[in-house]
């Protein structure tokens, strides 16, 4: 009975229905945006910075992370690739074998850390050959190397000049070789840049003698916010292998910190946003309440309990609120899956640097449902709240007047 | 005669009144605290990385950056220091000898970045002497003080007070090592930072180094951060062979993120504006449907359209004028408050508290967003009355009278 | 009570006069041992057997030394190895790798590297001649090693000395001032390292422990054992024989 006396009411005055579900339409779709725009921007810098240097989750031997051994290392196991590849949720993963080593040149030597790659597998995550600014990228029968720029700089070395690496091999093998230099790459991190070098890992295996084994398998996958549970999947399917899987916030802490600490601050900000919206819906519902003075009193005149009154007010509130907040998720979507798409590109003289830091200046926003489904519940219940006020109000009227407004 | 109708209609009705000069109060606030907020944000970002690491600005012997051999050290540098000190926009100044060599326990060695600093100036430009978690930064009783970051210290399996071993290259390109002793532990916000640096005192360094009083590094805090670049570029000039570079230019990720953020403040603003726009565009509307009576009432005693265009317009000035000195005073109120006390970030998110380290953000309002703040907030209210406004001048004088 | 005093006196002075001797004499016997291992040139055939919980390598190889500041060593087997050469100039290290053809000198960042994957350090390598130098040694006992009496004295380093121990213990034979067995202690006064010398012999014409083992005792199943099958000694051998040139023909 009381939804029916709602919807009649709502029927009554479109103008002051649509009024009404407009301004929690709009607080709706700006809540989502603001935070689509800034959970899809952290997104993406955690992605840009995570597939060069970690990727989301690596597979090691047990115990490797702490002491980083070549002696540390797993073997090719086709049941872990197969696990990788059927999980859906991975989208692309890259073996490494990776060791400090020693490159010379001439008279002079440089501490370096050699990456064994798979060429595809190793573009798939980390877009490597994207960084080629001098000769080619690897392909899986290379003999040749890449440098990063600043260590062949410093070597004196250019394309196809030798370079030396020496080091210390599996089991005790002293590991030595030399490359003819296929490729030079350029990192944005000045100390990736300059002491990074990365072979075909046949050659790698060569130079180590390790046999088919790996340091590492970084991957990527499609759902940050999945991250955990993705972690805890791969584990449970490995139980007993001897492995040890760690997500990046585990191998770069303080990548982790920074973006806890601005997601805090977006938090702070959010709530700067809502209490905009609160006030802009409270003056919509003070308004209707206002103009509807008159009709109130007369309801409560000719013997409507104001209890029951209130009670209709609230339920219109709510489902004006509920169709206000549809909508409102509804509309924005396609904006937001177009911005998805085509991110918006920052400006500034922050454009032409950033290519090089792997990280692109754009805001992508996160087509994540979670996002929207979140800010739709706190205008929902901001709006009902608000609206518990006409509650309130309606108490305190004074019949007489209330005619006479 | 237009202002003093406006202005009657205003005290005609009290709650709505309050309900636009509130919603414009809270609009000013918003958006000033917003900006003060992020202000303070990024300003802690940077303080923080300026002042473990990177100074505002540093001098480099340019063959240095590439190879860290100790023989490319500031050409003059003692000299240098002391014009730098006389610098009025100069707060804080220190020269270091920096190597590149091995510290090795009884159990492990690790690579590291061996710094040579003057406690006393050091203190002035780094935070690391208070982020000492044992022992203490230098007493500069003792000869041969080391002070290692904890992830090191847990690397190599020592304690305070226990011996290590610095093993480099000297001048001369001969080995050289020497033993010191723990005098303190720091824990900074990079562990990286932690495990790779390790400080010992100028001459004991500089004496193994064969350096003599040369530095290889001079590191600038400025009274005014804001003022880097213009410094910088001075100091460029007056020395075109030394490498002289801003923070940003040493660290040019950092720059970046920072820079994101920046640019994500206006959009956030931008939105946040446009909310506040839309709330008055609805309480505005549904102020004027429910004075559809009253506007009826006026056009058909002959007041024409224009007139009532305006006066609705009027009325959102004056309403507006009101608001915004409301909102002044609650963000000055509040980020007065907050800048002082500061909002901290780790109790509202414990997965950031687990870090152990403090984030605590000083909003602070420069008075030159002031004027920007306010005429944006009062064009948005202003703006956003009109489209109101317009919809009052399509009723009906005979229609709105009979409304009910 | 003259007399009295005089005995007193007497037996004060030859009390202090005999441990000023001792101490002197801790010095002295660890010089001599030093000298021993150093000799004035050695040419040496060996095998090291590295053990590690989980692997085994055997290298052989081929050395010459001159004093403590020159030294050369060819490694001739296994077969993948072979022809490796590791080259000591004073405090430079060199190596000369014949699968790449390529004399690469190392830079310090290196030196606290395992030598050749055993449990020894390019470091240990270059820095040797410090033992004398670098502690105080006294005499603190007597013990039986293989058979032989020994000193064991103790060496604490000065406080100025580069050097991670604490403490080293070092027994040394008395009869042919061998260096039979090394103790090494952090700070904590936990044992880390053990050289242990067994086997002696004559070899070249002197007694020598023929076995060496290096053991770090704080890590389970791990360490490395010198086996010397030959030695020729104080054969004259020119310094300008320790030359990178050389490394590559070293036979």
């Amino acid at each position: 009975m009381y939804f029916k006396l709602a919807w009649r009411n709502m029927w009554r005055s479109r103008r002051r229905t649509f009024i009404t579900i407009s301004s929690i339409f709009f607080a709706v779709i700006f809540a989502i945006l603001m935070r689509v725009a800034v959970v899809g921007l952290f997104d993406k810098l955690i992605a840009d910075t995570v597939s060069l240097t970690s990727g989301y989750i690596q597979v090691h031997h047990s115990g490797y992370w702490e002491n980083r051994s070549v002696d540390s290392t797993f073997e090719d196991n086709p049941k872990l690739t197969a696990i990788l590849n059927h999980e859906k949720e991975v989208t692309a993963w890259a073996p490494h074998l990776e060791s400090f080593a020693l490159a010379s040149s001439g008279n002079r030597t440089k501490g370096i850390m050699v990456t064994g790659i798979d060429p595809e597998k190793e573009n798939a995550v980390s877009n490597l050959s994207k960084k080629i600014i001098a000769g080619r990228y690897l392909t899986r029968n290379d003999k040749g190397i890449i440098l990063a720029e600043g260590l062949a700089a410093y070597l004196k070395l250019k394309l196809n000049d030798t370079v030396v690496l020496i080091g210390q091999g599996y089991e005790g093998n002293m590991a030595s070789g030399k490359y003819a230099i296929t490729g030079i790459a350029k990192l944005g991190i000045p100390e990736m840049n300059k002491g990074m070098a990365w072979l075909p890992i046949a050659a790698a295996r060569d130079f180590l003698s390790t046999g088919a084994r790996y340091t590492s398998i970084s991957m990527l996958i499609n759902n940050q916010a999945r991250l955990d549970k993705i972690k805890q999947s791969i584990i449970d399917q490995t139980r007993g292998a001897g492995y040890e899987i760690m997500t990046w916030k585990e191998m770069i802490p303080e990548l982790d910190q920074l973006f806890q600490a601005k997601m805090v601050q977006n938090e702070i900000m959010s709530g700067v946003l809502y209490l905009v919206i609160a006030f802009g819906i409270f003056g919509t519902i003070l308004m209707m309440l206002n103009e509807r003075l008159h009709e109130f009193g007369i309801l409560i005149a000719i013997g409507m309990k104001k209890g029951l009154l209130s009670a209709v007010v609230v339920i219109e509130m709510v489902l004006m609120s509920v169709v206000g907040v549809v909508l409102g998720m509804i509309c924005i979507y396609p904006l937001v899956l177009y911005y998805h798409i085509h991110p918006i590109k920052l400006t500034g003289d922050m454009g032409k640097s950033t290519e090089l830091y792997n990280i692109e200046p754009v805001i992508q926003m996160s087509t994540n449902i979670s996002n929207f489904i979140i800010q739709g519940y706190v205008v929902l219940l901001i709006a009902v709240l608000l609206s518990l006020y006409a509650i309130f109000k309606i108490h305190k009227i004074k019949v007489i007047e209330a005619i006479n407004s | 005669m237009l202002f003093k109708i406006a202005w009657r209609n205003i005290w005609r009705n009290h709650t709505r009144s309050l309900v636009v000069i509130a919603a414009v109060a809270v609009g000013l606030f918003a958006g000033m605290f917003m900006i003060a907020f992020f202000q303070g944000a990024v300003k802690q970002e940077i303080d923080s990385t300026v002042e473990t690491q990177l100074s505002h600005l540093q001098f480099h012997n340019p063959a240095f950056i590439d190879d860290k051999d100790a023989n490319y050290t500031i050409y003059n540098g003692r000299a240098i220091i002391d014009i730098l000190k006389r610098d009025i926009n100069v707060k804080a100044v220190s020269g270091r000898v920096i190597t590149t060599g091995m510290i090795s326990s009884s159990s492990t060695a690790a690579g590291v970045e061996i710094h040579g600093i003057i406690p006393g100036d050091e203190k002035t430009i780094s935070s690391i002497s208070q982020d000492i978690v044992e022992g203490t930064y230098f007493t500069g009783l003792k000869k041969n003080e080391i002070v290692i970051g904890k992830k090191l210290s847990e690397k190599l399996g020592v304690k305070l007070h226990n011996k290590i071993v610095l093993t480099f290259q000297s001048k001369s390109g001969d080995l050289t090592a020497g033993s010191f002793r723990i005098a303190g532990i720091f824990r900074s916000r990079n562990s990286t930072f932690d495990e790779i640096t390790v400080f010992t005192q100028f001459g004991d360094l500089a004496a193994l180094l064969g350096t003599g009083n040369e530095v290889h590094e001079i590191a600038v805090i400025l009274k005014d951060g804001q003022k880097v670049e213009q410094v910088t570029k001075m100091y460029k000039k007056a020395y075109p062979l030394l490498l002289v570079q801003t923070w940003k230019e040493l660290s040019p990720q950092i720059a970046l993120l920072t820079g994101v953020m920046d640019q994500m403040m206006y959009i956030i603003i931008g939105i946040i504006l446009l909310a506040l726009m839309f709330g008055i565009i609805n309480t505005m509307l549904m102020a004027v449907l429910e004075r559809q009576r009253e506007f009826g009432m006026l056009m058909a005693i002959g007041m024409n359209k224009p007139r009532v265009f305006f006066m609705i317009l009027l009325e959102s000035v004056m309403l507006t004028c009101a608001g915004i000195p409301a909102g002044i005073l609650l963000a000055i109120g509040t980020v007065g408050y907050l800048s002082k006390h500061g909002i901290d970030l780790s109790s509202i998110s414990k997965a950031l508290s687990q870090f152990g380290f403090s984030n605590i953000i000083y909003p602070d309002l420069q008075h030159s967003v002031f004027l920007p703040i306010i005429l944006m907030t009062a064009f948005t209210a202003v703006l956003s009355a009109i489209y109101p406004a317009i919809k009052a001048l399509r009723f009906k004088p005979a229609e709105a009278i009979h409304k009910i | 009570m003259k007399t009295i005093q005089r005995i007193l006196l007497t037996a004060l002075a030859l009390f202090i006069i005999s441990s000023f001797a001792y101490a002197q004499s801790a010095k002295e016997i660890v010089t001599k041992a030093e000298d021993n291992i150093k000799g004035l040139s050695s040419v040496t055939e060996m095998t090291i057997l590295i053990k590690r919980p989980t692997w085994t390598r055997s290298m052989s190889m081929k050395g010459w030394t001159k004093g403590e500041q020159y030294s050369m060593i060819v490694v001739t087997a296994p077969a993948k190895d072979a022809g490796t050469v590791f080259l000591k100039r004073v405090k430079e290290i060199w190596n000369w790798l014949p699968n790449i053809e390529r004399v690469v000198k190392l830079p310090p960042s290196m030196m606290s590297q395992s030598w050749m994957g055993t449990d020894l350090t390019n470091d240990d390598l270059v820095k040797a001649s410090s033992r004398i130098d670098d502690y105080n040694h006294k005499i603190v006992g007597d013990s039986v090693i293989e058979g032989r009496k020994c000193w064991k004295i103790e060496m604490i380093p000065l406080a100025s000395a580069a050097v991670v121990w604490s403490k080293v213990n070092m027994w040394i034979d008395k009869k042919d001032y061998l260096e039979l067995r090394l103790e090494f202690f952090d700070e904590d006064n936990k044992l880390v390292n053990v050289m242990q010398g067994s086997d002696i012999r004559t070899i070249g014409g002197r007694v020598m422990p023929a076995k060496l083992e290096m053991i770090p005792v704080q890590k389970k199943g791990q360490e490395t054992i010198i086996t010397y099958s030959s030695a020729v000694f104080n054969q004259p051998i020119s310094v300008d024989f320790f030359t990178t040139q050389n490394m590559k023909k070293a036979k």
